[in-house]
């Protein structure tokens, strides 16, 4: 398979899904990752990386049922697949590596 | 939640999102931005809310969104696009000489085409760059006759004090200025340099936007004795250094001052009607014509120019022009007209004669133009005919495609497509053809282009490109894809095949009668032009030189000019004759009006002379004697034969000129044979030619003239046989000797005359080249054609030659349908040739019979010349061996 590459707002939304489980959606992306992250993201931004992670396979999507909400639109939930499970394990897997390549600066200074 | 009093989200932001967005992602996209906007709404009110939607729908303008949205529509298209590349490049690959014939021809056809619209702006957009150019006109005007109320003039060169009395006049007019010429003798390092030279009011500059180089760009007229000199003439006259304050003295009839160069300017000659290399200020125009002219209301001398108040209506403001200029003419038979004509405008109007401005022709113009779309046609449809012939021998792609599933659409994109590829091909090619003849086309045209791929060449190169394609392609599509499937497949083609011939055929033949028409205008014109070339002058301008005595400042200073260079040269037997005379062929000649009773002016041409005149220029008198060379008898005047026949008169000897301001007669001695003194393309018109004015002129009210007060401004020798370098070099030194300081500025007159047919000759040059060329492209696609034919029929060639048929019975069978579609062009292009010619011929007062042998002759070469090379073609495959046709079945 072909290495795949993430950015970091890719990956923090992809991990989003993920954690959210079976019903992500946009919104509910951007309020988790102001919860959790305490950042601020735009939906859009969000929508777009959605879609580049759904050509990419790493999330699926399907459309949920008519909301009593405004509209009586339909809301498009996201799950992760498995390769993006896989990726998110690998991509930790690489970090943890190097992080313990690291020089341990924290003898150094105390 | 109160929902139906609550605010929505920016309703035109919805339909937008839905617009840009894929259809399967729109509902989720707005779910989303409608929960949040909602939530938004909430915490912080509608502002934000709608800010914030607007901020999202604007970042939803991505790559992701948009390409996602169409991709899944056009990928079949856009995969389709690269086969159809591919196939095109095989099939180009495969057939190299159809290809060749096809990229050839219509490069050639593109280049032609990009360089004649480039012509046509540069013709078409003089003086457009002048930023006052929608307000500044140019006067001119009428006489007009008011019992007959018919006009009886037309002049574009008004007198000098024009402008500026209607300046003083009316406040409608901002900025007015003269444009008058004249030659002068520029002395720079006791050097002399014939250069003519412009008359310029101060407002000329900033009228008009001529870019200041160097020097006072504010007012660079200002002072009397400032000059302003193009960047040609900075050039001849200081080189590289630095031409402002300089001095240069210019000597105009004999008065010589000093003048300061006060600026260079770019003169723009391509791009203005108004054409100048040295201009001084207006007022030193006194010194060429006198001050009494200069003040004259009478003498059309200089272009008068105007440059009106923003608002101004012209139609309205003529009519109050056309009042105060009446009110100064004590007439009450003529009245006059006054007409202010858009700068921009007088550069291809012809129609306004006398202008000192410069003007062009628009005919030929429009020519061109009709022969580039004429070679543009031929090659498409060269295009047409070779691709669809050569698509039959596709029927099984074709076939196949259809069978497959192909519908017609697609069949029709793929037509297209391949029509696309192979003119874009043309049009890169095209393009490097036309950037290489482009030095070739300007030397032809004279014309100054250059190709510079900015915006208007890209615009023109893809609206080229494009209706090349799309019409070759839809009328390809429109043969081909009616073919059954199975039809195709199994090679039979009957179905289509009645349709595609009969299209077919109708293509040839309207290739062939534009060929026909082509070549039999080209003929007539050259044979036109030939004819005028020819023609019998009246006068014999071999050997005959004339020197310009440079301005001697009257009419005495000329005559003892004239005679102090007769009593030096008289000793040479190599000088047969000297004469004197007032025009030359160079300019148009002095013109007179001679009121008449009852309202109408005689306007006779009018050329002062000294008695030689007749014998060195070799002209012949019909009737009476010449002028008397003893003693000058002041009125005795000799006309031609045109004079006789205009006025009827029946013993011209005895004649006199009607007009009724005439007090003292006149005595016509003799009458000289007609002689050509215009343009060859118009009549001739009555003259008088006299040893001096005052023969008639009392009989004068006003004149139009380029050469004026009367004196000799020509010095005329007839030169005998024998070397002519030592006459030159002779008469060099004779002139030396009898005016010395001034530069001997001598020209034969039949150098002269053919440099003034040097724009008709370089014309039929263009024109020759441009048919030519189409007449190439269509013999090409010709072979092209017949090749294609041949090779369709070679098994049926095969069968007959196996069952009997000599080579001869297999060419006339396959010429025998080039044949008929030949003489059906011809029959089509004839009368169309015939009136065109016609239309083109009533141009010129002396005109060559267009004879139907001509026509005959053109048709014949072409009959001749077509079936010839269908039959060396046929004949190669008539000759072969008819098993290798028929091996492989």
């Amino acid at each position: 398979m072909k290495k795949s590459y993430l950015g970091e707002f890719e990956e923090t939304v992809l991990t989003m899904v993920g954690i959210i489980g079976e019903e992500a959606y946009g919104n509910r992306i951007v309020g988790e990752v102001k919860e959790k992250l305490e950042r601020t993201v735009n939906l859009s931004a969000v929508h777009i990386t959605l879609y580049r992670l759904e050509d990419k396979g790493y999330v699926r999507s399907n459309m949920g049922g008519v909301t009593s909400s405004r509209g009586g639109r339909r809301k498009r939930f996201f799950k992760i697949t498995k390769s993006g499970v896989a990726l998110l394990k690998e991509l930790q897997e690489q970090r943890t590596r190097l992080w313990k390549l690291m020089p341990q600066l924290n003898f150094q200074f105390s | 939640m109160k929902e139906k009093s609550s605010p929505n989200p920016p309703a035109f932001l919805v339909k937008f999102l839905g617009w840009i967005s894929p259809n399967h992602l729109i509902e989720g996209i707005l779910c989303d931005l409608e929960e949040q906007f909602y939530d938004e709404l909430e915490d912080r009110g509608v502002f934000r809310a709608r800010l914030r939607f607007a901020w999202n729908a604007f970042r939803l303008i991505h790559p992701v969104i948009l390409f996602k949205n169409h991709f899944y529509h056009r990928s079949t298209f856009t995969i389709m696009l690269k086969s159809h590349f591919v196939v095109t490049a095989r099939n180009m690959m495969r057939n190299k000489f159809y290809s060749f014939i096809n990229v050839l021809g219509l490069s050639f056809a593109i280049a032609l085409a990009m360089l004649v619209v480039l012509f046509v702006r540069s013709e078409f957009s003089r003086d457009q760059f002048h930023k006052n150019k929608d307000s500044i006109y140019r006067i001119y005007t009428q006489r007009i006759n008011l019992s007959s109320n018919e006009v009886t003039r037309t002049s574009a060169t008004t007198s000098i004090p024009l402008s500026e009395t209607f300046g003083e006049e009316f406040v409608q007019i901002v900025q007015n200025t003269r444009f008058g010429s004249n030659s002068g003798i520029v002395i720079k390092d006791n050097q002399p340099y014939d250069e003519v030279v412009n008359f310029f009011d101060p407002d000329f500059f900033t009228m008009f936007s001529f870019p200041v180089i160097k020097g006072n760009s504010e007012a660079p007229i200002k002072e009397l004795n400032d000059v302003v000199l193009s960047e040609e003439s900075a050039k001849k006259y200081f080189g590289d250094s630095n031409p402002i304050d300089q001095v240069i003295k210019i000597n105009f009839n004999s008065k010589v001052k000093d003048y300061r160069v006060s600026a260079v300017v770019n003169s723009k000659s391509n791009e203005s009607a108004m054409q100048f290399t040295m201009a001084v200020h207006i007022e030193q125009f006194r010194d060429v014509v006198g001050e009494e002219t200069f003040n004259s209301p009478f003498y059309g001398l200089v272009d008068n120019l105007i440059q009106l108040t923003a608002g101004t209506e012209p139609a309205n403001f003529e009519t109050l022009l056309t009042e105060s200029y009446n009110r100064g003419q004590d007439n009450s038979e003529t009245t006059n007209k006054v007409f202010l004509q858009p700068i921009a405008s007088v550069y291809l109007d012809t129609n306004v004669p006398g202008s000192l401005l410069t003007t062009s022709d628009p005919q030929n113009t429009y020519i061109l133009m009709g022969l580039a779309i004429l070679v543009l046609v031929i090659a498409v449809i060269n295009f047409i005919t070779l691709s669809t012939g050569h698509a039959m021998n596709r029927m099984k792609e074709i076939g196949v495609r259809k069978a497959i599933g192909a519908i017609k659409s697609q069949l029709r994109v793929q037509l297209i497509a391949e029509a696309f590829f192979i003119s874009i091909i043309a049009g890169l090619v095209g393009v490097i053809l036309a950037i290489v003849l482009i030095p070739y086309f300007n030397d032809l045209a004279g014309s100054a282009l250059n190709f510079e791929f900015t915006l208007f060449e890209a615009t023109l190169f893809v609206i080229l490109i494009l209706m090349i394609s799309m019409f070759s392609g839809l009328m390809q599509a429109g043969l081909l894809v009616r073919i059954k499937a199975s039809d195709a497949v199994r090679g039979k083609s009957i179905s289509v095949k009645s349709g595609r011939s009969f299209l077919g055929k109708g293509l040839v033949i309207l290739q062939f009668t534009l060929s026909i028409g082509l070549i039999i205008g080209t003929m007539i014109m050259r044979n036109q032009l030939t004819y005028l070339s020819e023609l019998d002058l009246g006068y014999e301008k071999e050997r005959l030189v004339q020197i310009s005595t440079n301005n001697p400042g009257d009419e005495e200073a000329s005559r003892q000019l004239l005679d102090r260079f007769r009593a030096a040269v008289g000793s040479n037997p190599s000088i047969l004759s000297v004469a004197g005379t007032m025009n030359h062929p160079e300019l148009p000649w002095t013109r007179l009006n001679f009121p008449q009773e009852g309202g109408d002016v005689e306007k006779l041409f009018y050329n002062q002379v000294d008695p030689y005149y007749l014998e060195t220029m070799g002209m012949e008198l019909v009737l009476g004697n010449d002028f008397n060379r003893t003693q000058t008898i002041e009125n005795n005047i000799i006309v031609n034969e045109a004079m006789v026949r205009h006025f009827g008169w029946e013993d011209p000897l005895s004649a006199q000129i009607p007009g009724k301001n005439f007090k003292r007669s006149h005595k016509i001695v003799g009458v000289v044979k007609d002689f050509h003194f215009g343009s060859l393309k118009d009549k001739i018109e009555p003259l008088i030619l006299s040893t001096s004015i005052k023969s008639i002129d009392d009989g004068v009210a006003g004149l139009s003239t380029y050469q004026w007060p009367p004196m000799f401004n020509q010095i005329v020798v007839k030169i005998g046989a024998g070397e002519i370098q030592p006459v030159i070099a002779y008469l060099d030194e004779t002139w030396q000797a009898v005016n010395s300081g001034y530069p001997l500025l001598m020209t034969f007159v039949d150098d002269l005359l053919e440099a003034q047919y040097a724009s008709e000759t370089r014309w039929r040059k263009v024109i020759d080249s441009a048919s030519g060329l189409a007449i190439l492209i269509a013999w090409l696609g010709l072979l092209g054609l017949t090749r294609l034919s041949v090779q369709k029929r070679i098994k049926e060639i095969g069968v007959r030659k196996v069952l009997g048929s000599s080579i001869k019975d297999v060419i006339l069978l396959l010429s025998r349908g080039i044949l008929g579609l030949i003489i059906i062009s011809n029959l089509l292009a004839w009368p169309i040739a015939w009136w065109l010619t016609n239309r083109w011929l009533e141009n010129f007062a002396y005109k060559i019979d267009v004879s139907l042998i001509t026509f005959g002759l053109v048709g014949l070469a072409v009959i001749l010349f077509a079936t010839g090379s269908v039959m060396v073609q046929v004949f190669r495959t008539a000759a072969s061996n008819p098993i290798k046709a028929l091996r492989y079945d």
